[in-house]
């Protein structure tokens, strides 16, 4: 009992004393903009398509977004060809709907049940090939020949991983995240780059499997020790699931696979994204929240991993430390980003921290060479509404807030990331943890230079929403993203396309979509903006009436001459 | 040119496996509107408006409004609060009583289903004979008790509604307002109504020589109408009643067959 009594204490003094990672640059917590520009939209309608899927039938399946809420209640993307000739969305339906320029339907695909291509499409450099991953038990990728919309290609990933998924195909067809998927495409050169993934999904009860999982922070992070000398260890406990991920390359001329990474088995963890640098030398990639049971310190989230694109060996790995005490492991969704001639890396973590890497040197010293650091959110501590989730009394408690970040990507040599909306560190089951204040860095653009210098922010009104793994679309200088809802306060009013110049440094267009519903997803291609719409429930709460505003269909927008 | 009974109860058949099988709102609605169709068919007179209408309002009216009210499927969309939670007592109990999308969506469908049956039901019952009835029943049944039982239910059908109309009438004269303990009251004299003319039928059908055990009369000839009427509504009926099954049993993951996916997948969305 003395014991217990003597380790909270002693907790509860770590939690006091115990000082913040802090980054070498700190982004002030402030609602003023840095050389912001607000200007006049010039984004017009050129045309839309009809209804890609029935409002009744995804009203019924309760597939909107909801005002109230942070979660993706429904799913869908649009990608379009470089040349600018097509452009290709898919639906949680199970469909791939082409249009070319004018939005006339030019092919339409269907998969049949349990076969979902609703996660990943890309269109070959050349505009030559559309390669469509669809998340089934075998876990699929077919890639058309654009000129004549035949099938040229056709893979099944299940066997680099763990063998068919557990999950049913009916399973499959209402959540077709628990099949086998590719996580990721990316064409280079002559080669595709695949990442796959595998969720372990319990047979019986056809949901994933969670595990609760205890690791020595200061075996995987030693740098850690520095900050807590007087600790010898720093445990720490959370919940994990199990998947398995590989990343194939694929030659795009015989279709054939290159080589495969890790070549003695499958990652322990998720890989969400996969970059290179212009002339495809290099290959990055992260891993996302799962960690492994057998050996968490093997594989576990957060970890950066720079490969030869040429053979699938890894130049060096950045294992990016937790932002602890709020923080016990590190997440990376978005994808790091190379400038065009491989020399920096740029990568920005869930908590939004941004760090940017000499990747030459990193190869040379075969590890991480941090050239500076930034944080777009620090932890502040606030109220934090608790709801259970199956009804029940609400309580409201005192907590952190942080604003989650992610890397928007390089453009002109300038590193682009964002924040999205305010959530809390709290964590209990059961519960909905709802900030009754916004972060005042939430929902932000930020444009450094490659030295760190902070060169520009400006705001947008909402969560940026991740119909692609990356919710920002980039054609040279412009960079557009789809904003939805902003959750703390259940504000639909300023949802729509937000588009920039990160050259000129300046806001030039914004469409709000309030009457066409909330963006899934965009993709540009020169003033050509395209974005997939869905039905949203505008209402403040669910026990409000329900206030469901747009449809699920393609947009197309026109963005005129960019304002002086 | 008329349909036999046959093609007639063929047609109702159909009506009865496509009502259950189909499940896409658009597909139940046109099955409504032709079901609809074969009920204007037989021209109702004013007196049989009269009867569709209270068979059909009250069955789409309280399932839509009750499912609304009582869904306990999910997700539910509110579409109008009828007790907020936070009221006093009645919302701190109930959690609140929504009327929900789903629920209501749910309710059309179940009403729809039953109304597309019952306004094809109506249209078989009001353009055949007793006789067309009893025949064919005898037939198919091979039992004439039975025939001629369904078919007495049918007829006196109207006559039970009249009485029950007259019950309902000399209870309110006799100063009740509200259905409820007293209903007790209300049934009894309706009982012995029905017991009493079934009395009356029976002897009628002994006296004029009704033999249950009397043989069977040869089908009836089926005109080139019949034929394609009973062809049509067994292939539609069936196929799609098989292709539904075949549908259920992949989404409870008892039976998949790898080359129907595509079938399933136009099934699950719109069959």
């Amino acid at each position: 009992m003395g014991v217990m009594v003597a380790a909270i204490i002693a907790g509860l003094l770590i939690l006091l004393k115990m000082p913040m990672s802090k980054p070498s640059a700190t982004i002030p917590n402030a609602t003023a903009s840095l050389r912001s520009s607000a200007a006049a939209p010039e984004i017009a309608l050129a045309w839309q398509s009809p209804q890609l899927i029935e409002r009744h039938w995804l009203m019924e399946r309760g597939m909107y977004q909801r005002a109230w809420a942070w979660d993706t209640f429904i799913k869908g993307i649009v990608q379009v060809s470089p040349d600018g000739k097509y452009v290709a969305v898919g639906t949680q339906r199970g469909e791939v709907v082409v249009f070319d320029r004018n939005g006339r339907e030019v092919a339409k695909f269907t998969y049949g049940a349990g076969r979902v291509p609703y996660y990943v499409l890309e269109f070959s450099p050349d505009s030559k090939y559309l390669a469509v991953g669809i998340a089934s038990r075998e876990g699929e990728l077919i890639v058309y020949d654009t000129a004549t919309w035949r099938e040229v290609a056709h893979f099944n990933f299940s066997s680099y991983l763990k063998g068919p998924s557990n999950a049913t195909e009916s399973t499959i067809q209402k959540q077709p995240w628990n099949g086998v998927r590719p996580t990721f495409l990316l064409f280079r050169g002559d080669v595709l780059y695949v990442a796959v993934s595998e969720t372990y999904i319990d047979p019986k009860t056809q949901s994933p499997l969670y595990f609760k999982v205890a690791i020595d922070l200061f075996k995987l992070y030693p740098e850690l020790r520095r900050r807590f000398p007087n600790l010898t260890s720093y445990i720490a406990a959370r919940y994990a699931g199990i998947c398995w991920s590989r990343v194939l390359a694929i030659d795009v001329k015989t279709w054939r696979v290159r080589w495969v990474w890790p070549r003695e088995g499958p990652a322990e963890s998720m890989i969400p994204n996969l970059a290179s640098d212009t002339e495809g030398r290099y290959l990055s990639l992260t891993t996302w929240w799962y960690t492994s049971r057998s050996d968490p310190y093997r594989w576990h989230s957060g970890m950066l991993f720079v490969l030869n694109a040429t053979s699938g060996e890894v130049l060096y790995v950045f294992d990016v430390p937790p932002y602890v005490p709020y923080f016990n492991y590190t997440s990376t969704w978005t994808a790091p980003a190379f400038t065009p001639d491989g020399k920096y890396l740029a990568l920005a973590t869930g908590e939004g921290r941004v760090f940017v890497l000499d990747n030459l040197r990193s190869i040379a010293e075969r590890r991480p060479a941090v050239l500076w650091t930034a944080s777009l959110s620090e932890v502040l501590p606030a109220q934090v509404l608790l709801i259970p989730t199956k009804g029940g009394e609400t309580k409201v408690i005192q907590s952190y807030i942080y604003t989650y970040g992610g890397l928007a990507g390089v453009a002109n040599n300038r590193i682009i990331a964002y924040t999205s909306n305010t959530y809390a560190t709290y964590w209990a089951p059961g519960v909905e943890r709802k900030p009754v204040m916004q972060h005042p860095n939430q929902t932000k653009l930020f444009v450094f230079d490659l030295n760190g210098t902070l060169l520009y922010i400006d705001k947008f009104f909402g969560m940026p929403m991740y119909g692609k793994v990356v919710p920002f679309a980039t054609s040279g200088c412009l960079m557009a993203v789809g904003v939805g809802n902003d959750w703390v306060t259940s504000d639909v009013s300023m949802m729509g396309v937000y588009v920039w110049d990160v050259c000129r440094l300046a806001q030039v267009g914004r469409f709000l979509t309030s009457k066409y519903g909330v963006p899934l997803d965009v993709a540009i291609s020169g003033n050509r903006i395209y974005v997939l719409t869905g039905p949203i429930n505008a209402a403040p709460s669910e026990t409000a009436p329900a206030n469901i505003i747009g449809e699920y269909q393609l947009l197309a927008l026109e963005l005129g001459r960019p304002a002086g | 040119m008329r349909l036999s009974f046959t093609a007639k109860l063929t047609l109702l058949a159909a009506f009865n496996i496509l009502a259950i099988a189909l499940d896409y709102l658009p597909n139940l609605i046109a099955l409504t509107v032709v079901a609809v169709v074969i009920w204007a068919v037989a021209r109702p007179s004013g007196d049989r408006l009269k009867l569709t209408a209270l068979v059909v309002i009250p069955s789409v009216w309280s399932v839509v409004i009750l499912q609304g009210l009582f869904y306990t499927g999910w997700p539910k969309t509110v579409i109008f609060t009828i007790i907020p939670p936070e009221t006093p007592v009645a919302g701190w109990l109930t959690g609140g009583v929504y009327l929900t999308y789903q629920g209501m969506l749910y309710g059309l469908r179940q009403s729809l289903r039953i109304i597309s049956v019952a306004f094809v039901g109506l249209a078989v019952v009001w353009t055949s004979t007793e006789r067309e009835i009893v025949a064919e029943l005898r037939r198919l049944l091979k039992n004439a008790a039975l025939s001629v039982g369904v078919t007495i239910s049918v007829r006196f059908f109207d006559i039970f509604t009249q009485d029950a109309k007259a019950s309902m009438v000399a209870y309110r004269t006799a100063g009740n307002r509200r259905l409820g303990v007293g209903m007790f009251r209300l049934i009894v004299p309706l009982a012995v109504q029905v017991l009493r003319r079934s009395y009356v039928v029976t002897l009628a059908l002994i006296t004029r020589g009704f033999n249950p055990r009397a043989r069977i009369s040869a089908a009836t000839r089926l005109g080139v109408l019949d034929l394609v009427v009973i062809t049509a509504s067994l292939a539609v009926a069936t196929t799609i009643g098989l292709l539904k099954l075949l549908t259920l049993l992949y989404i409870i993951d008892v039976l998949y067959i790898p080359q129907l996916r595509e079938l399933y997948w136009y099934v699950v969305n719109y069959v």
